[in-house]
């Protein structure tokens, strides 16, 4: 009867639909994912079979099905398949691949070239804020994921994009509901849910994030420092349940844990990203409203994602306060730094520039760019992925054109403004990039070009 | 092409099984050995194909016949592991291999202490003809291999089940029955699967008992 869930060959769903099953997409607490022959759909398997089982899957797929979830990139729950098996099947984007995949090298594998192949710093930062940014959405919703894994988290397995999907929506609550599951992925699990304190909330959302950003970004569990990868797997238990002996690695204060694998973190966190992972596993691993919500995580990485330059030599990506590349040592090419600030238009005084920036960016030579809305409006969630401009660096000057809309280009001695829309018109880096009409409040762009590190 | 910096990440934890295996002289017929030489050669094979992040399957193998108890493969990655077919002969000395298995589960140089806890499993198709009941009693009350998950298999009539049933006690598993060289294949199938589904589950220390009809289920 308890064939193994690795074995099924085809299952049956409530319609009497049939389903060959390939491959093995994850295992985790609850059961497997199994791939259906043929993509686009997967199915969900639990181990526990049990009628009481069956009847909160069945109510729990009932609430899921309302919800308003057509406009996320998470994997909608179909149907639910026919006893003796407990699952469903689900939707699958074809060409995706577990997160796990970039936080975990081969064994034997060079580290620093299968970082880079994985996209490197860039492309992880762009991943997870786009799963930050997919969490601080469903937390919007009233709604708590629960479960948030390497497992469950689905990434484009071509390296040139950044998709991102969360599969197991059975794992979806209300934020406040009663019946709210404790379960978690071990490695994960906030420790509360660990020591069985509690229920899933958006604040353990909140600690599984911090994880798999930090994990992702430095391939090292923030928990597991060398004492406890080198010891017996009960301390690894220990550390993960936040027991006070194991302070998390980088605790500026408490260095009774600390790690000497994984990638450097003035690498890899800016930082901001170094201060959230702090909030996070410092005093948010003990008190959980500390820890910073996933909306923070979100423009944080962004804004990290956005500080990077692609190497000449490795093609690795690496922040731009570097002179040298940390994966190669390729001096850092010529770039041209954008700056973002707030233009506000007033009926008694010129129009001026505000305060500091709220945003800026890194625009590689001759390597053409594009702005999305989330730098030139201050749009967030997928209103900001709109792509408004294209700007290209020729490093004696800029080429831009709009893709969406117009902008504004004024001299620095207020010479007549010049409009440019969807054909290429050159700027001089010291003329000022307006993304509104000048006589309302919008955002502008300013450039200050940096040549090449000395050798 | 540059050259990259190196960096270290940490390793999985090494996941071991450890099998004992009888090869006295009984185990030549009816084609016993060459079905578990074909058994374990399959499940080493399954397990290289493993690619876990967070455990590494390891193998050792310890034979008891006529050269008394040996350590015919020493605990290595699945991966790595060089094969050699086992010849049958000679008596069943099994006391002597729990020993040998006793020493192997508590030498931390071999089997280190970040290692989750191990997998025992046993197959024969006989009666000890040593003294084996000190010995298995020291194997199962010293500190890790009390721990571990047991799993055994008695081949035909001839075996001593209540030896068998004093091994897997209390270690989750029940005694295996087979009565053909056919059954070692399933058995080892079985152990593979148990294995491999503990080495990619989520905390792999964790030792589940798997329920008597298993193993007619995977025909």
């Amino acid at each position: 009867m308890d064939e193994l869930l690795e074995d099924l060959k085809e299952v049956v769903d409530a319609r009497g639909a049939r389903y060959r099953l390939g491959g093995l997409l994850g295992t985790g607490g609850q059961g497997a994912v199994r791939e259906v022959a043929g993509g686009r759909l997967a199915v969900k398997l639990f181990a526990d079979r049990s009628a009481t089982r069956r009847e909160q899957l069945r109510r729990q797929l009932l609430q899921v099905k309302l919800l308003p979830l057509s406009t996320l990139p998470v994997a909608r729950p179909l149907e639910m398949l026919q006893p003796p098996v407990l699952g469903y099947v689900m939707e699958l984007i074809t060409g995706m691949v577990p997160l796990q995949r970039l936080m975990t090298p081969p064994s034997g594998a060079h580290v620093a070239e299968w970082y880079l192949q994985g996209g490197g710093l860039r492309r992880r930062l762009q991943l997870l804020a786009r799963l930050a940014e997919l969490l601080a959405r469903l937390h919007g919703m009233g709604l708590v994921y629960a479960d948030p894994s390497p497992r469950n988290t689905f990434v484009s397995e071509d390296v040139r994009h950044t998709e991102l999907w969360l599969i197991d929506a059975d794992n979806l609550h209300a934020a406040s509901s009663p019946g709210a599951p404790a379960f978690y992925t071990p490695g994960y699990g906030a420790p509360e849910l660990v020591r069985g304190h509690g229920a899933v909330n958006t604040l353990t959302d909140a600690h599984a994030l911090a994880v798999l950003v930090f994990q992702t970004l430095s391939l090292l569990h923030p928990l597991l420092g060398d004492a406890v990868e080198e010891g017996e797997p009960e301390l690894q238990e220990r550390a993960l349940a936040g027991d006070e002996a194991f302070p998390w690695v980088d605790h500026p204060e408490d260095r009774r844990n600390p790690a000497s694998r994984g990638l450097p973190r003035e690498l890899v966190l800016t930082t901001l990203l170094r201060q959230l992972s702090h909030e996070a596993l410092g005093p948010g691993l003990g008190t959980p409203s500390s820890r910073p919500s996933a909306a923070r995580w979100a423009e944080a990485l962004h804004d990290a994602a956005a500080l990077t330059l692609e190497c000449t030599g490795c093609t690795g990506g690496f922040y731009l306060n570097r002179e040298r590349c940390p994966f190669c040592d390729t001096p850092r090419a010529a770039f041209v730094l954008m700056k973002f600030r707030r233009w506000e238009p007033s009926r008694s005084q010129a129009p001026k520039l505000m305060g500091p920036h709220v945003a800026v960016c890194t625009l590689p030579q001759a390597k053409p760019q594009v702005l999305t809305a989330r730098l030139t409006e201050g749009d967030t969630g997928s209103a900001g992925q709109r792509p408004r401009v294209e700007l290209t660096s020729d490093g004696k000057r800029l080429s831009v054109r709009c893709l969406e809309g117009s902008c504004i280009v004024t001299a620095p001695d207020g010479g007549q403004p010049v409009e440019i829309g969807d054909r290429r018109r050159a700027m001089p880096f010291d003329w000022l990039l307006h993304f509104g009409p000048l006589d309302s409040p919008h955002r502008t762009a300013q450039f200050e070009p940096f040549p090449e590190a000395r050798p | 092409m540059v050259s990259l910096k190196e960096f270290t990440v940490s390793s999985p934890r090494p996941l071991p099984v450890i099998v004992l295996a009888d090869i006295s002289g009984s185990m030549a017929e009816g084609g016993k050995i060459q079905a578990l030489n074909a058994a374990v050669k399959d499940m080493l094979a399954s397990f290289s194909d493993e690619e876990d992040v967070q455990a590494q399957i390891h193998v050792a193998i310890i034979t008891f016949g006529r050269d008394g108890a040996r350590l015919h493969l020493p605990l290595t990655p699945a991966a790595q592991a060089q094969w050699q077919d086992m010849p049958a002969d000679g008596r069943t000395p099994m006391g002597a291999a729990f020993e040998q298995a006793r020493e192997l589960v508590e030498d931390r140089t071999r089997l280190p202490g970040r290692a989750y806890r191990p997998t025992l499993v046993l197959v024969s198709d006989g009666i000890p003809t040593d003294e084996w009941k000190p010995a298995l009693e020291r194997l199962l009350t010293s500190e890790r291999a009390s721990k571990a998950e047991r799993m055994a298999l008695a081949i035909g009539a001839e075996a001593e089940n209540e030896v068998l049933q004093a091994f897997v006690a209390g270690g989750g598993q029940r005694v295996f029955r087979g009565d053909e060289a056919r059954e070692i294949r399933k058995f080892f199938r079985f152990v593979t699967q148990t294995v491999t589904r503990r080495s990619r589950a989520a905390n792999p220390n964790v030792v589940t008992p798997a329920t008597p009809t298993d193993l007619d289920s995977l025909v």
